[in-house]
């Protein structure tokens, strides 16, 4: 496999772009009502040893992505089962994430359009963005990721006069259980979800990157996510959120600036838009440099047209309804992403330490 | 829209798989050819309104039972 190198920056951007993909569109903790910003805070705190982990496992094999250092860790056939696990959870997640997307778009916009349509538009783009490799798309997320910014922050200014700040108080009235609660829902969706990024790093530049670029695009995506999330609260109040579908999108289409500037949630839908179209690309990238590793082919490119295919039909059959998703994403998501997110990655940790100081003992009894 | 489906497929092959063909080996070939196969098969079947069980089911299945919470 010829290696793609990114730099620094491009993949922060990209990760900060895949954590904002889909949280921004569904909302998150609305377990702890007008305290999910605190939730977030919390979640954000829970997510950082364990991005730490993540970085560590790549920082002992630099320049190896996750499947490479699970065949060199584990062997060649356990190595390669935990990487079917991981390849697993990739594509669901993909598809999960499509199929948020098709139906915000059939939700919000094309109501008699079959749903379909708009995922193979969807999924086209993607397996042509993953095609053109992970370079391409760290050029494109640093173009797009400050346009994003701006235009998520520019509505969140314009919004201030909507503001009605007795919307987050009583401050923690239904005490700490549901704001933990929401911060474990907050930690497994989006934030850990960055586990996939260990099967796509292969190819940084500097060994102590991983580090910096994992905690780095974790503080700059939480922080869009909380000020979105506050906002949303803050204009529409937390009764009123637990009622819609799409938080974010019913927030900006109150804006209204002397009966001139107003519909501007069509520009904020294209924002969810870009970094949803960056969270797939991830995805089906993970999925493929781990099918390539897994099958013993040289070259990845060949697999992202039937996998992305393949992809765009577990979208389309994963739910029948959009009660049935939310459902998904926000009580059974968080307890079946937990073993990909947190006991896989401890355990791989584990085996990684020991094999390295093994290799250390037995350079140095070689050298002396 | 099976139609639709029908013309996807082709496209794909016209324009993804024909003009890379002769620099793939015969496993890749064989690998690709598995799984468009079964990527069209599964489209059709969809667009033809058979049920395909969601693999959601089974695994909130599991979840509820780990978790114990029948929710």
């Amino acid at each position: 496999m010829e290696k793609e190198i990114v730099t620094n920056k491009q993949v922060i951007n990209i990760m900060t772009m895949f954590l904002i993909g889909s949280t921004l569109v569904l909302g998150v903790g609305s377990d702890a009502k007008q305290d999910s910003w605190i939730a977030i805070i919390i979640g954000i705190g829970y997510v950082i040893p364990t991005v730490l982990i993540y970085s560590r496992i790549l920082w002992l094999f630099p320049g190896k992505n996750l499947f490479q250092i699970l065949e060199r860790i584990m062997g060649k056939y356990v190595g390669k089962a935990v990487s079917l696990l991981f390849i697993w959870y990739a594509f669901h997640l993909g598809a999960l994430v499509t199929r948020n997307f098709s139906e915000f778009i059939n939700i919000v916009a094309l109501l008699e359009t079959p749903p379909l349509v708009p995922v193979l538009v969807l999924i086209m783009l993607c397996i042509w963005g993953v095609k053109e490799g992970i370079e391409v798309l760290g050029r494109w997320s640093q173009f797009v990721l400050p346009i994003l910014t701006t235009i998520l922050f520019i509505t969140v200014i314009l919004s201030f006069p909507l503001g009605d700040w007795t919307n987050i108080r009583p401050i923690m009235y239904n005490n700490l259980g549901p704001i933990l609660k929401a911060s474990y829902g907050v930690f497994s969706f989006p934030f850990a979800e960055t586990v996939i990024f260990m099967m796509i790093l292969g190819g940084l530049k500097g060994q102590k990157g991983y580090y910096k670029v994992y905690l780095k695009s974790i503080l700059l995506g939480g922080f869009i996510v909380l000020i979105i999330n506050l906002r949303n609260i803050v204009i529409l109040g937390y009764e009123f959120i637990d009622n819609i579908y799409f938080p974010s999108y019913a927030a900006v289409s109150l804006i209204n600036i002397g009966d001139f500037l107003q519909r501007i949630e069509i520009l904020v839908s294209v924002v969810f838009l870009f970094a949803g179209f960056i969270k797939i690309c991830i995805c089906l990238l993970a999925v493929c440099y781990g099918a390539a590793q897994v099958l013993n082919i040289t070259e990845y490119r060949i697999l992202v047209t039937p996998i992305g295919l393949m992809m765009m039909i577990l979208s389309l059959i994963i739910y029948d309804s959009m009660m049935e998703m939310q459902e998904w994403a926000f009580v059974y998501y968080k307890f079946y992403a937990f073993p990909f997110q947190v006991i896989l990655p401890l355990i791989i940790w584990m085996v990684c330490e020991i094999v390295v100081k093994q290799g250390n003992k037995k350079s140095i009894a070689k050298s002396t | 829209m099976i139609i639709i489906v029908l013309f996807l497929y082709l496209f794909v092959i016209l324009f993804d798989f024909i003009p890379i063909y002769t620099q793939l080996s015969k496993k890749d070939i064989g690998i690709y050819i598995v799984l468009i196969i079964t990527a069209l098969t599964l489209s059709v079947a969809i667009e033809m309104g058979i049920e395909i069980p969601s693999p959601a089911k089974p695994l909130e299945g599991i979840i509820s039972f780990l978790i114990g919470e029948d929710k």
